[in-house]
This record gives C-alpha cells, sequence and structure tokens, in this order.
C-alpha cells in the first residue's frame, strides 16, 4: 500500500491568494517544485499540465482537482498541495470552481509507482471528513496532514448510534421503575375498579416499567436505525410474549387488524391510480390553465398536494405533485427547495383533511370509532383553514421567487402527462376514485342501515373495490397486490399497534393520563370548571403530539397516545372527544417540524437528492419548519378552542 | 451530437473500444465514472469491521487505478477524458448524470449484478439522457 507521506513534502504545499488563471496557478506549482529540485525544467512541466487539462478536466468535483503528469526531467515522484484564496473555474465534472489542487507530478522511469500514489490521493480525498478537513483546516501542513492521516473512528465512534441505544434504554428502563410506582392512581371515581386498582401491584409495576422500556427502546430504535424498524418491532414484541406480559391471543387482537386491512385496500387502489396516471393527469391539466403566473402555480401545487394528502395518501400526494414541480421549477428557471419545502407542508397538513389521508387518522378512526362524515365534521375545515395559512406563510417567505415577474411557460411541455395515459383506463380510474371516496364518506350510514357493527362498512368497500381492481387488471392484478402493497410498513404498524396497546393492557397509559389530566387541572388552575380542565389537556396533547411526531416517528406517539386519549374520554371530562382531534392535528402538522417528521418529507427529500445531487440540511429545514409547525399548530388550537363546546 | 458521454466503467475490452469509437465519431468528452457500491465488488459480510474497512479501501484504491490508467488510454487515443468515483449504487448515476451534463450512459450489465440484473423502478424513466445497457456475458 502506498504512504502518501513518502510522497507530500510539507515544503511543497502552500495557500494562493489570489491567481487569475489555470496557467497562472501551474506556473507557480512549477516554480515551487523547481526551487525543491524535483524539477529542473518548470515551463515544460507547467506546459505539460495545461496540455494535459485540454486533454480532459482534472476537476474532480466538490472544489478539487488533481492535475497530474509525467515529466521526463523529473526527479522524483512529488506531490503538491495548493488551496486557492479564490475559487477559479477549471471545467470540473460537476461544474463547481476549484478551491484545492493536489498535483503529482512522476518521472518517465516510475510510471508503474506514480498510478497508485494518484489512486490514493484521489481515494484519500473522495472520502467526506477528509475533504471536509482539507478545506476546513487552519493552515496549508494541516490541510496536507488531514491528506496524509485520513482520521480513523474509533470502535465507540464508528458504534455511536449503538451505544446511544443501548444507554437510552438502560436510563428508560431504570427511569421507569423510579417513575412508575410513584404514580399512584387515586381508589376513587373511574380508578376505584379492581383492574385499576391492581396497577398498583409489583407484578404489574414490573410489567409496567418493562413495556414502557420496549416500547420507547422501539421508538428510539426506529430513530437511530429507520432502515430495520420492523426487525425492532418485532424483536419488542417478542419480548413482551417471552416475559409473559401478554399472550399470542391478546397480542394478535391488538395488531389492530381491521385498520391494517384498510391500509392494505387504500394502498392497492391508491398504487392502480397512480398506475394509470389519474393523479398526475388532473394535475397537470390544471397547471396548464395557469401558465406564466408563478405564484398560482405554486398554489395550485400545494391545492392538490392537501387534496391528494387528504384523499389519496401523502406519498402519492407529495409524488405527484413534486414530481411536477420539478419540470414547473426547470421550465420556469425557478430553485426547486421553495416548490419542495412548500409542497411537502402542505401534503402533512391536507393529510389531516380526511379519514384515509394518513394512517394516524385511520387508527385514530377504528380506536375512537369515527367515521369520515366526523372527520368532514371536526378535521377539513381546520386542516383547510390551516392550509391557507401554510401557503400565505410559503409564499410570503418565497415572494422573490414568485411575484413580481411572468415566466415562460408552455402547455405542451406537460402533453407527455397525456400521451401516456389510455383515455378509456383514466375513465375508469376516475370513476372508481369518486367511487371509491362516496362509499368511504357513507360508510357510517351504510353500517347503521346493514345494522353492521362501527368500521365494518369502511373495511368492507375498501376490500370490494379492492376485489374490483383485481378482476379488472386480471394477470396485473396480482403483481399489483404484490408490489402495490408496501408489506413492509404494514409488518411495522401490526408490531407496533400491539406493542402499543400492550401499554394500555399495563395500565401505563392509564398512568399517562391521569398525569395529563393532573397537570391540566393545576394548570387550569383550582376554580376551573371541568370544560377549562378539557381545554388545557387539548392544548397539552396537541402540542405534545405536535412537537414529539416532529422528531420520531408520528405514528409510534400518536399509537401511544390512543389508549391515553381513551382513559380521559372514560374519566368523564366534558367535551373530551376533541381530544382525538388535537391528537390528529398534532401527528400531522408536527410532521412538517423536521427533515425526518413524516414519510412525505422522506420521500421528497429523496427525489429532491437524486435530481439535484444536493440535500437540505436539518438546520435549514426547521428554520422553516418550526415556522410552519408553530403556525399550523396555533391555527388548530385556536379552531379547537373555539369548537370546544360543541364537541360530544 | 453526444457531447458528454458517463461511462461507468467495466472490465470488458470491447466495450471499452466502444465507448472510444463513439466518443471520437461525435468528438464527444468521456467522462470515465465507478460508483463504488457497484463497481467494485461486494462487501464481506463475515468479515470483522475493521477487515471490511481495509477490504473497502483496497478495493477503492483498484478502482481509482483502473479509472486512471483508462484515462491515460483514453487520453493516448486523443479522447477527451475525465475520471469520477462516487460512493452510491445504480440509483445514483441519475443524479450524477444530471450534475455532470451527460448527454449519454454507457452502463455494462454487469454493474447490475448486485441487484439480479435488474434495474430499479422508475430508474429510465427518471434518466435525464439516453443510456446503453452492454451485455457483460
Amino acid at each position: 500500500m502506498v504512504k502518501l507521506s513518502q510522497f507530500v513534502q510539507p515544503e511543497l504545499a502552500f495557500d494562493v491568494p489570489k491567481a487569475s488563471s489555470q496557467r497562472e496557478v501551474f506556473e507557480m506549482v512549477a516554480a515551487r517544485l523547481a526551487a525543491n529540485g524535483v524539477i529542473t525544467d518548470p515551463a515544460a512541466l507547467a506546459e505539460e499540465l495545461l496540455r494535459r487539462e485540454k486533454q480532459g478536466s482534472t476537476g474532480v468535483g466538490q472544489g478539487m482537482a488533481l492535475p497530474h503528469a509525467i515529466l521526463a526531467d523529473a526527479k522524483q515522484i512529488a506531490v503538491a498541495v495548493v488551496r486557492l484564496g479564490t475559487a477559479l473555474d477549471w471545467d470540473a465534472i460537476d461544474h463547481e470552481p476549484v478551491r484545492l489542487l493536489v498535483v503529482i507530478v512522476a518521472p518517465s522511469d516510475q510510471r508503474a509507482d506514480y498510478l497508485p500514489v494518484l489512486a490514493e490521493v484521489a481515494r484519500s480525498l473522495n472520502q467526506p471528513d477528509v475533504r471536509d478537513a482539507a478545506f476546513r483546516a487552519r493552515d496549508v501542513a494541516h490541510a496536507v496532514r488531514a491528506i496524509i492521516h485520513p482520521p480513523h473512528e474509533s470502535f465507540f465512534m464508528r458504534n455511536r448510534r449503538l451505544v446511544v441505544f443501548i444507554g437510552v434504554v438502560a436510563a428508560i428502563f431504570v427511569a421507569a421503575g423510579l417513575v412508575l410506582p410513584q404514580i399512584r392512581l387515586p381508589a376513587e371515581g373511574m380508578y376505584a375498579g379492581e383492574e385499576f386498582v391492581r396497577l398498583g401491584e409489583p407484578r404489574w409495576l414490573f410489567h409496567q416499567q418493562l413495556t414502557i422500556t420496549l416500547f420507547l427502546a422501539m421508538v428510539v430504535g426506529t430513530l437511530l436505525f429507520w432502515r430495520y424498524r420492523v426487525a425492532i418491532a418485532a424483536a419488542s414484541l417478542g419480548a413482551l410474549l417471552i416475559a409473559g406480559v401478554m399472550d399470542l391471543e391478546t397480542t394478535v387482537r391488538f395488531m389492530s387488524i381491521p385498520t391494517i386491512l384498510f391500509i392494505m385496500s387504500m394502498m392497492v387502489i391508491v398504487r392502480w391510480l397512480e398506475n394509470i396516471g389519474v393523479f398526475r393527469y388532473v394535475v397537470a391539466k390544471a397547471i396548464e390553465r395557469v401558465r406564466g403566473v408563478p405564484w398560482l402555480l405554486l398554489l395550485t401545487l400545494m391545492a392538490f398536494s392537501v387534496l391528494l394528502g387528504g384523499f389519496a395518501d401523502e406519498v402519492s400526494a407529495i409524488l405527484v405533485t413534486f414530481g411536477l414541480a420539478l419540470e414547473v421549477a426547470k421550465r420556469t428557471k425557478t430553485p426547486l427547495v421553495p416548490y419542495l419545502l412548500s409542497l411537502v407542508f402542505a401534503t402533512n397538513v391536507g393529510s389531516a383533511l380526511t379519514l384515509v389521508g394518513n394512517p394516524i387518522g385511520v387508527y385514530i378512526a377504528f380506536a375512537g370509532k369515527l367515521s369520515f362524515e366526523d372527520f368532514l365534521r371536526w378535521a377539513s375545515p381546520t386542516a383547510a383553514v390551516t392550509a391557507v395559512v401554510v401557503a400565505g406563510i410559503c409564499l410570503l417567505v418565497y415572494r422573490r421567487y414568485f411575484f413580481g415577474r411572468r415566466v415562460e411557460f408552455d402547455a405542451r411541455d406537460l402533453e407527455r402527462a397525456e400521451e401516456n395515459v389510455d383515455p378509456a383506463r383514466l375513465r375508469i380510474g376516475i370513476i372508481t376514485f369518486l367511487v371509491v371516496v362516496f362509499l368511504v364518506a357513507v360508510h357510517r350510514r351504510v353500517e347503521l342501515l346493514l345494522n353492521l357493527g362501527e368500521g365494518t362498512a369502511l373495511v368492507a368497500e375498501a376490500l370490494l373495490v379492492v376485489g374490483f381492481i383485481v378482476f379488472y387488471e386480471q394477470e396485473k392484478g396480482r403483481l399489483l397486490v404484490e408490489r402495490g402493497i408496501d408489506w413492509w410498513t404494514l409488518l411495522f404498524f401490526m408490531f407496533l399497534f400491539a406493542n402499543a396497546a400492550c401499554l394500555e393492557y399495563t395500565g401505563v397509559t392509564t398512568k399517562i393520563g391521569y398525569v395529563i389530566l393532573t397537570a391540566a387541572r393545576q394548570l387550569a388552575g383550582a376554580g376551573a370548571s371541568p370544560a377549562g380542565v378539557t381545554s388545557v389537556a387539548t392544548v397539552l396533547v396537541l402540542w405534545f403530539s405536535g412537537i414529539s411526531s416532529g422528531f420520531v416517528d408520528n405514528l409510534p406517539i400518536v399509537a401511544a397516545l390512543v389508549p391515553v386519549v381513551k382513559d380521559m374520554i372514560r374519566t368523564g371530562l366534558p367535551h373530551a372527544t376533541i381530544l382525538w382531534w388535537a391528537l390528529l392535528f398534532g401527528g400531522c402538522f408536527g410532521g412538517n417540524l423536521t427533515v425526518i417528521g413524516s414519510t412525505a418529507n422522506l420521500v421528497a427529500i429523496g427525489a429532491y437528492e437524486r435530481v439535484s445531487g444536493k440535500s437540505i440540511r436539518f438546520r435549514d429545514w426547521i428554520r422553516f419548519g418550526a415556522i410552519i409547525t408553530g403556525a399550523a399548530l396555533l391555527a388548530a388550537t385556536a379552531s379547537l378552542l373555539l369548537q370546544l363546546g360543541r364537541a360530544p | 451530437m453526444f457531447k458528454k458521454i458517463l461511462y461507468v466503467v467495466s472490465e470488458k475490452q470491447e466495450e471499452k473500444q466502444m465507448v472510444k469509437e463513439l466518443a471520437r465519431a461525435h468528438s464527444s468528452d468521456v467522462l470515465l465514472s465507478a460508483m463504488l457500491a457497484i463497481g467494485c465488488g461486494h462487501e464481506v459480510s463475515h468479515e470483522g469491521a475493521t477487515r471490511r474497512r481495509v477490504l473497502r479501501e483496497d478495493r477503492e484504491r483498484k478502482c481509482w487505478q483502473d479509472l486512471y490508467r483508462l484515462e491515460e488510454e483514453f487520453k493516448a487515443d486523443g479522447i477527451k477524458a475525465s475520471v469520477m468515483a462516487r460512493e452510491g449504487d445504480v440509483d445514483d448515476i441519475q443524479a450524477v448524470a444530471h450534475n455532470t451534463g451527460s448527454d449519454l450512459i454507457i452502463l455494462s450489465s454487469s454493474s447490475l449484478a448486485g441487484d439480479n440484473y435488474r434495474l430499479p423502478d422508475e430508474f429510465i424513466p427518471s434518466l435525464p439522457c439516453p443510456i446503453i445497457i452492454t451485455n457483460a456475458a
């Protein structure tokens, strides 16, 4: 293996504060090499380096170039490191100007050793931490040291996430062991029943400690090791079974199979509509009508993000609208980031619009026995108002890109959307979509009419539509079911629901609910009415779920809080059903807070990275995300408190 | 017609010849590239972390040497060539092609061995330019 330290000499490293051309830089390098006895003819080296640049740029991207040449009069292989004070255009592969040059020169008789040196320099500088260290070094000597001796991570640094995970889980276990026995439920009112009294027994206390530790370990684990979320959730569930906390039958019941069946059916339906091109066709048609007015283009895309987020699912919504935004941004010469953030924010807000927009909506609907009509009454108006607020903020923040200019935007640019669509299938697709929306909207009435249990028609109607689609697609139907359903995510949901329901089973959520109610009573003041306590509890649930959903997956948060809300409703608080909506808005709107707040964010960032090769930093996102989330949660708080008296 | 060709290098000599002929015919610049996750063999999973790192570094060295050797070869034949290597998978070719303004991608099917010789869904429709996939056999 080549050791760079043999070839990189400190005296061959220097800073060039100002240079105006490649020739000027090469002449300086050649002069330095000649002064140190590496070459005798500096002019020949400068010419050779220039000639080779003309044969193809040595700019390897990321602000670096590796000019290299074999020269008959070179005495030895030498590596010169040059930092440019003013970045220089180098025709690099990524078109970035160059700030760091590593020049490699070799004599003709050492051709065999020259390639390994060149490869080692390239390999070293291809590592982001080496590159960053070289750029950030306070002087050129430190830059050289970073290139020669790349920092190697220790065992703990390499496995720091695992170390953090183990440490956090141990801390949670200890903290739960200390805190849970201190939360004593009063033996009166709702808590006088045997099922609540036993929660203070040592066996139950241990089960609570174990359950909350495993649940939070799952939450932290999915945050740190997202790729392994199913494994973590499965292991957590397995541990609960082995420890005898739950039996198998209870575990399966807790998996909330009706919720899973409904989400699964919607995945098939939405994937089918996507394949046909229904969403893209409708949005593209709308965009064609508003060409030329940038802010209207953005608003139209945001409006469809809200609607698709509410009536399809957040991932489909962002894929369709951001896919079109890519084309619009390119043709209107607008940066992509304003579109990216605005559409993601709109999608997350829109996912609270109806029952089908987000898995947390589906889960809340089944847990709270809420119908689509309940969502239309309680969720849609607030989500719509919040969407208007969010759109206003986005337009205000990005006004310089969307106001004061007209753009050339040809409708033909989007014709591909129509060319790829089979009109007959498109008609069937649109009709099916409308039928699904209608059936879901009237599911409660169907259940009453046919004397079915709550939620039965919702699942049955979705399954009927899936049946129709699979029949219609014939051979392709099987592929649609195999590939259209995200089995990995569904498994995660099942394990997660069972883990969360175990919190309820062991009484952890009863205790959390009691703590929240006590805090709400204290915050509301001694003379506060019961409705006042509900108001404070609503604000607590909304903001806690909103902020925490920004940092961890919103479904575990909601799944853990659902039993808490159930318990708080059981205590007889007036208008307590408002808490369901607080939970829904918190879970959906909180997704805007950070990059990892929701699946839509991750999907959009992934698409943005693929197309641009750039990413958005966590702190850049949170700066704007915090404003949007704060505004959305404030709008939701106002809406819920104003309507509190009307809630059952 | 093809001002810049993005060539994801492979071992095949005939393929290199084809790229050279194409570059000559169109007076193209060739970007010799390697996606470090796909072009340089696969991880040895049963080895320890340090051993894996050493093996990975060795593969990267070989990759860069191959790239620069090929660059010399292309330049000696009068073809404008640059090199680049990125950590990434076949999916990332799209971003590379986009960022480098490539007009044509040449990829060997051997580069798809890790994906069971399948292109990821949505790969072709999302490419910014045409692609030629050569047969590794």
